[in-house]
């Protein structure tokens, strides 16, 4: 699920990125997509995707819209392997439909790991399946 | 997870934070998303730089999963939806799923049709996935 939050941050610009005016906006919103880019991820939140838009209030203080994702990196199947009863491969770069378990904050890579699993109608390997509504929803 | 055994999407007991954010359907976050692909494209000399794993795979997974694409019909889906008195939440999961049915809808999002919600009767439920299927067969 996507969610659109207000977020307060304070953002450092270095010196010799403060112009004047529309110039100094700029510096601003492009140091803050920077420390977005690089915060990547919060517990509290999960991901955070993009900025959506910036409320400056008041004097070099500037509040922002976030936008951040439940998300997933790095699976863990309970069947890690790759060929079942049926033939279906689950392999690096395939598609795979599953259930979340279990998720869990890694601080020091400040990631999510997942426990998921193919247990269950519709889950385990996908072929080139386009716009398809069932399969986002297992991933709620 | 510290309360998470309380938390039950179904009953639409979800946390504060989810009941009070604004959420987004998959096909909003793929506008979104493609619209600052192009302002950052246009406003700095190293894009690359402000285009992260996570910013490029969400964008590949909604516009994967979304069902609208046109803007005018992303708005009015919000526009149907939001005339449901459904909560945030609700809203984005069957904006997403897109239910085809009433039964659909409600195996979906189980909440809709809990006690003391006597707006969302049957026949609501079914003129707001009636005018959704419309807007997918103009788009």
């Amino acid at each position: 699920m996507f969610l659109e939050i207000e977020m307060k941050s304070n953002v450092v610009v270095p010196p010799d990125q403060l112009y004047q005016n529309l110039l100094l906006h700029r510096s601003i919103i492009l140091k803050l997509l920077e420390d977005v880019a690089h915060i990547k991820a919060t517990q509290k939140h999960g991901y955070l995707v993009a900025v959506t838009s910036l409320k400056e209030r008041g004097e070099g203080k500037v509040f922002l819209s976030l936008k951040k994702m439940e998300d997933f990196k790095y699976v863990h199947g309970e069947n890690p392997i790759f060929v079942n009863d049926k033939n279906l491969k689950l392999e690096r770069h395939g598609v795979v439909r599953f259930r979340v378990l279990a998720l869990q904050w890694m601080e020091g890579q400040r990631e999510f790991m997942l426990l998921a699993s193919l247990e269950g109608d519709f889950l385990g390997p996908v072929s080139g399946m386009e716009n398809s509504g069932l399969a986002s929803s297992k991933c709620l | 997870m510290s309360g998470e055994e309380e938390e039950n999407a179904a009953e639409l007991k979800i946390g504060e934070e989810f009941l009070k954010a604004k959420c987004l359907m998959n096909c909003e976050v793929a506008l979104i998303l493609d619209h600052k692909y192009e302002q950052l494209q246009q406003m700095s000399d190293d894009p690359s730089n402000q285009i992260s794993q996570v910013f490029e795979k969400s964008l590949q997974y909604v516009k994967r999963f979304s069902r609208y694409k046109n803007p005018d019909a992303v708005r009015q889906v919000r526009e149907v939806l939001s005339r449901n008195q459904l909560a945030e939440f609700e809203l984005c999961v069957l904006g997403n799923l897109c239910p085809e049915t009433v039964e659909e809808a409600i195996a979906m999002v189980p909440s809709i049709k809990a006690k003391g919600r006597s707006n969302n009767d049957d026949d609501a439920i079914e003129k707001m996935l009636n005018d959704l299927a419309l807007i997918k067969k103009f788009e």
